[in-house]
């Protein structure tokens, strides 16, 4: 065996074929008998009706799509975001098998950071001829920058990820190792355990599936370890490329899993070679971040070549040892599959030991003697790419034609380092639920190990993903696709016995910097805040003018209904200046309502609000964020044209759902610096269109007008003026009603006010930066609800101004940190 | 031969900076040829945090940042340098390029295959045929590798005109083939891509080149400028020979060398990024200039 592991292909008999059975039942075994570990399930699965089968996939993809729009991002605003596929039929590992793979997996993990820990310091790898000196050199994702660094913690490689297949003669088989940024899935496995274990409690219980709760504990108390203490607890971030990534909701589920913030490279910043978090009350040290971004995105001054995002500064805070990084920038180099074939005689001659798992058969195409061989037979092969550089791959030989083949053989010599032949592999099959039955179905378990200080951990379980075609599972997609979970049974004393993945919330408050928002978050609530209540001010005014176009209102109707178009042109709906052709209206009205491309209509303004809830998405609950998707379903129509009774329901329907908003951030938010900042957003937009509201009618004319009844009606308080008033509305006691009111929720007065009763709850400390002036402002505000006198249209501007400069004087001290206040 | 050495980098920026963070290399390195007795970096603002560090080419680095408004920086380098003549070896006995290539392939970490490192493409020279095609007629088979060298230093010499208005810092090298016009840092990412793409390894240096006034003539100040060139491997015996394709010869006293890389992106002499800038202005003012003038 160990023989056969040597870089050379004529004497590797790896698991090419040799055995006889062309492909391995993962279920049944060679005489037809269900296997020991799968009895359980089998019995039960077997047994499905048609109507059992569509229930539990209705109900599976069900609990997904709920998943799916708790933690995806809306795919109109994400771009890449979709719910993925769950297969409800686990993939079984019996104990037996699990022994052997998780010491096989433990012994990978450390055997690759002890090559790159190698690689990146004195190099005796290449010294010693283990690992030709030009794999090194010509990969792009060896780091140069990394070169010689001593990283926080120790290790290069902190978590990894591993694709297996079980070869023919039954044996898991490396396919491929992921030891950079990403290990994609992770997140993902709890997320198929939370359904499945739910769909199949019986077989779950049986079975005792070993949990996977403990093995994410450690991965919390080891990433807090790799920092040194500086007297309390370390903090740990978890940086994310953003909510445009594909793999966003996963950063989001894993990262509050963990209990650590999840950041964006803005949030973050370096002074004195020290990395900080930009909160509200400052900026807070961080000792620890867990890298979900590609090394090229962590920091643009050591990126040579121009533009590139990140942190600038954060390799040279990683370079003095002020911050650890996981994985450590350069750690993804050993992804490369060119490095396989040279990972045994490495453990053999550096660990002292055999390698456990067997892998399959690869070839770094630079080895002369190698290339030759390979292509020779190259049809056997599928051709990869060695650092990820070619859109073309990967490629399946077999399937070119004479002439292609003769093309890739020309580029290969003239570049052979580029590329890595890999055996074409028939993984085994195990069953998958289909609509028109139990299929077999060939399957790839991506397994996950941890290098923990006190040796690796490997997690009891796993991601398995499912292929659909007859394609080598190295042209599958690298990204979700159908998936199913993995159990791992026990018939033992079931050594991770704790209770399984607990609600990500239970550790929110664990981490001492859980409380502190991050400035980033705060400016998205903010205008979560500010978008909300435009929409609901927007959907208010559109509202009244329909019932008033529809012939709802009774008397007046013209002049009223000139009115409200006099309104909304007063407001930021429709652009300065526009006009709104009397035979147009219906229709102007349904583009506000429906049309994607209106700028300041509804979808837009819907659009504005999931972009900036989408951002700040791990601070949001689930019932919010369901809440938010549903809005944009309301506004989404496929119609071009609309009655003004549809157009009327829709609206109802949107001040039903922005009622719940309200009500949910008043009911079921904490307290919190987020809750304030989304409060005192949504109190500065709604002055704004108070303000807007009065200044239209006071230019249209003093006195009794048309305009008022439309006014009080946008601003839900003719009740109130009714129960006042037994007259038709006049303008000033309008204004006492819509203005000077503090007790009316609709009034500019009670705005004003709340933000000053919240003010000295603000964070941070009374008398820094520009909290004096913040103060001022608002106070002279206030004041001015003192004095009796109504506003004229000047005034009211002048108040409106005043406010948008309120909302820019908390830009500046909140949000974008030019001041440093380090804490 | 000694220097003085002063390097003057001015940014201006529109509209106040408020943080940033900068890599700077240069600090002249010491070498078989040339020593550095004396090095400082004076920079303006103050930096709130500075460190320094071997890079992996062994240039040594700084790090600094600066926090608070600043509308302009100022970055300025001065040393003393001693370079000593060059005994350069003779063309016609180096080894033949072809054996220079192979040697680097070897499957074990050698000199040769250590300096093999620089024959791949890198973030700012690509390899292809068209470049392997330039350079082709000096290279035919079995000649020394020295001599093709020279060979093709003086054919990029000849076939490319000097203008500083034909590209800038961004113009890919396969334009600077076309365009048969470039600056110095365009005609050694050239030439880069020509030997590498052959196989051979080659790397970029950064550094000074004393340039005498005219006779009767007193030196200006700020005349000088930075200037770029190759190395080249020319097999273990000989190790790595310079050569500047700008100037057509080989370099020797009048060459200071201050860092070299794969390309110009691994030993830019200052790079920065930051907060709250509009747009910039940069001015560079080199002073090379002979002890005995002093």
């Amino acid at each position: 065996m160990a023989e056969s592991f040597r870089s050379n292909p004529s004497q590797s008999q790896q698991q090419s074929a040799a055995a006889a059975p062309p492909v391995w039942d993962e279920m049944t075994d060679s005489r037809g008998l269900i296997r020991h570990h799968w009895q359980a399930l089998s019995s039960k699965i077997l047994r499905w009706s048609t109507e059992d089968r569509a229930s539990i996939a209705a109900t599976a993809s069900r609990m997904i799509e709920d998943l799916g729009t708790t933690f995806n991002v809306y795919s109109d605003v994400g771009g890449a975001g979709q719910p993925y596929e769950l297969d409800p039929i686990p993939l079984l590992i019996s104990p037996a098998e699990w022994a052997h793979v998780s010491a096989g997996l433990a012994q990978r993990i450390r055997l690759i950071d002890v090559v790159l820990t190698d690689l990146y310091g004195p190099q005796k790898l290449l010294r010693d001829g283990l690992i030709p000196p030009d794999l090194v050199h010509s990969s792009p994702a060896f780091l140069q920058y990394s070169r010689g660094v001593q990283p926080l913690g120790g290790h290069f490689l902190v978590t990894s990820g591993c694709d297996l297949v079980r070869s023919a003669s039954g044996a898991w088989t490396v396919l491929r190792d992921h030891t950079g940024a990403a290990p994609g899935g992770l997140g993902q496995v709890l997320e198929n355990r939370n359904v499945t274990a739910n769909l199949l409690p019986e077989a779950f219980e049986a079975l005792r599936v070993a949990r996977l709760g403990n093995f994410f504990d450690l991965e919390r108390g080891m990433l807090q370890a790799l920092a040194p203490s500086r007297g309390e607890m370390a903090n740990v971030v978890f940086l994310t490329p953003g909510f445009r990534h594909p793999s966003y909701f996963e950063h989001a589920y894993k990262a509050r899993l963990l209990g650590f913030p999840l950041v964006e490279p803005a949030d973050l910043t370096v002074r004195e070679q020290r990395l900080y978090l930009k909160t509200l009350a400052g900026l807070r040290r961080i000792d620890g971040v867990v890298c979900r971004i590609g090394d090229e995105g962590l920091d643009p001054l050591e990126n040579g070549v121009h533009g590139g995002g990140g942190v600038p500064g954060m390799i040279e805070s990683w370079r003095t040892g002020n911050v650890a990084l996981a994985n450590a920038p350069g750690a993804g180099f050993a992804s490369t599959p060119a490095l396989m074939p040279f990972l045994p005689g490495i453990c053999r001659k550096w660990l002292g030991e055999e390698i456990m798992l067997p892998f399959v058969e690869t070839w770094w195409l630079s080895q002369d003697h190698v290339r030759k061989r390979v292509l020779d037979q190259l049809h056997r092969y599928v051709l990869l790419p060695a650092f990820n550089r070619d859109p073309l791959l990967p490629l399946r030989c077999a399937s070119l034609s004479p002439s292609a083949r003769k093309q890739w053989m020309a580029v290969i010599e003239a570049r052979p380092y580029d590329f890595v032949a890999q055996l074409d592999v028939t993984p085994s099959e195990a069953p998958s639920l289909e609509a028109r039955g139990i299929r077999q179905r060939p399957v790839v378990w991506r397994a996950f190990a941890l290098n923990a200080n006190e040796g690796p951990m490997v997690l009891p379980g796993g991601l398995a993903r499912v292929g659909k075609t007859a394609q080598a599972p190295q042209l599958w997609p690298g990204h979700a696709g159908f998936t199913k979970d993995v159990w791992v049974s026990n018939d033992t004393m079931d050594l991770m016995a704790k209770p399984d993945v607990k609600s990500p919330r239970a550790y929110k408050d664990r981490h001492p910097a859980a409380a502190e928002v991050p400035s980033r978050i705060a400016e998205q609530l903010f205008w979560v805040g500010r978008y909300a209540e435009r929409i609901e001010f927007a959907t208010r005014l559109l509202r009244v003018t329909l019932r008033y176009l529809s012939g709802e209102a009774g008397l007046h109707q013209q002049d009223q209904l000139d009115s409200c178009l006099a309104l909304i042109r007063g407001t930021h709906l429709v652009q300065k200046g526009a006009v709104i052709h009397p035979t147009q209206t219906l229709k102007t009205l349904s583009a506000l309502i429906h049309d994607q491309s209106a700028r300041g209509g509804i979808p837009y303004l819907t659009r504005s609000l999931l972009l900036n809830a989408a951002a700040a998405r791990d601070r949001l609950s689930d019932d919010t964020w369901r809440f938010f998707n549903r809005l944009d379903g309301v506004v989404h129509s496929p119609l071009v044209y609309h009655s003004a009774a549809e157009l009327l329901r829709t609206l109802d329907t949107l001040v039903l759902h922005l009622a719940a908003f309200s009500g949910m951030q008043a009911e079921n938010m904490t307290r919190g610096q987020g809750w304030r900042f989304l409060e005192v957003g949504r109190r500065i937009e709604r002055s704004l269109s108070g303000l807007s509201l009065l200044r239209t009618a006071v230019q249209q004319g003093d006195g009794e007008t048309p305009i008022l009844d439309p006014l009080l009606e946008t601003c839900d308080s003719v009740m109130t003026y009714r129960r006042r008033h037994f007259s038709r509305p006049s303008l000033q006691p309008v204004f006492d009603l819509i203005f000077f009111d503090r007790t009316n929720p609709r009034a500019v007065a009670f705005q004003v006010h709340i933000i000053l009763t919240e003010l000295p709850r603000f964070p941070g400390e009374p008398d820094f930066g520009l909290l004096p002036k913040i103060r001022e402002h608002i106070k002279e505000l206030d004041q001015r609800f003192e004095n009796p006198t109504a506003p004229d249209g000047n005034e009211l501007g002048r108040l409106f101004d005043s406010h948008e400069v309120f909302s820019d004087l908390l830009t500046q001290h909140y949000f974008s940190h030019s001041v440093r206040r380090v804490y | 031969m000694k220097y003085s050495l002063i390097h003057r980098t001015k940014y201006t920026y529109e509209g106040a900076v408020t943080v940033s963070h900068h890599l700077a290399r240069l600090a002249p390195r010491t070498l078989p040829g040339q020593r550095c007795p004396w090095h400082e970096l004076e920079i303006q603002p103050v930096p709130v945090g500075r460190g320094v560090h071997m890079d992996s080419y062994g240039n040594t680095t700084y790090y600094f940042e600066i926090e608070g408004k600043h509308e302009v920086l100022e970055v300025t380098a001065r040393s003393l340098v001693e370079v000593f003549p060059t005994n350069h070896p003779v063309a016609i006995l180096t080894p033949s390029w072809e054996l220079v290539r192979d040697g680097c392939h070897l499957e074990k970490l050698t000199p040769c295959s250590e300096a093999g490192a620089f024959r791949f493409a890198s973030p700012m020279v690509p390899l292809g045929d068209d470049f392997a095609a330039y350079a082709h007629p000096e290279f035919f088979p079995g000649r020394p590798i020295l001599e093709a060298v020279l060979a093709l230093t003086n054919r990029i010499f000849k076939d490319f005109k000097f203008d500083p208005r034909a590209t800038d810092v961004t113009t890919p090298v396969s334009e600077v083939l076309k365009k048969r016009a470039g600056v110095c840092q365009d005609f050694a990412h050239l030439m880069l891509a020509c030997l590498r793409s052959l196989g051979l390894p080659a790397r970029y240096v950064s550094g000074y080149l004393e340039t005498a006034p005219p006779p009767g003539k007193i030196r200006l100040t700020g005349a000088d400028a930075s200037h770029a060139w190759v190395s080249v491997f020319c097999g273990e015996g000989s190790g790595w020979i310079d050569t500047d394709p700008t100037n057509n010869l080989l370099p020797g006293e009048r060459h200071i060398t201050v860092a070299w890389g794969r390309d110009f992106s691994d030993v830019s002499p200052l790079r920065g990024v930051t907060l709250g800038a509009g747009g910039q202005r940069l001015s560079v003012a080199v002073d090379v200039i002979p002890v005995e003038e002093l």
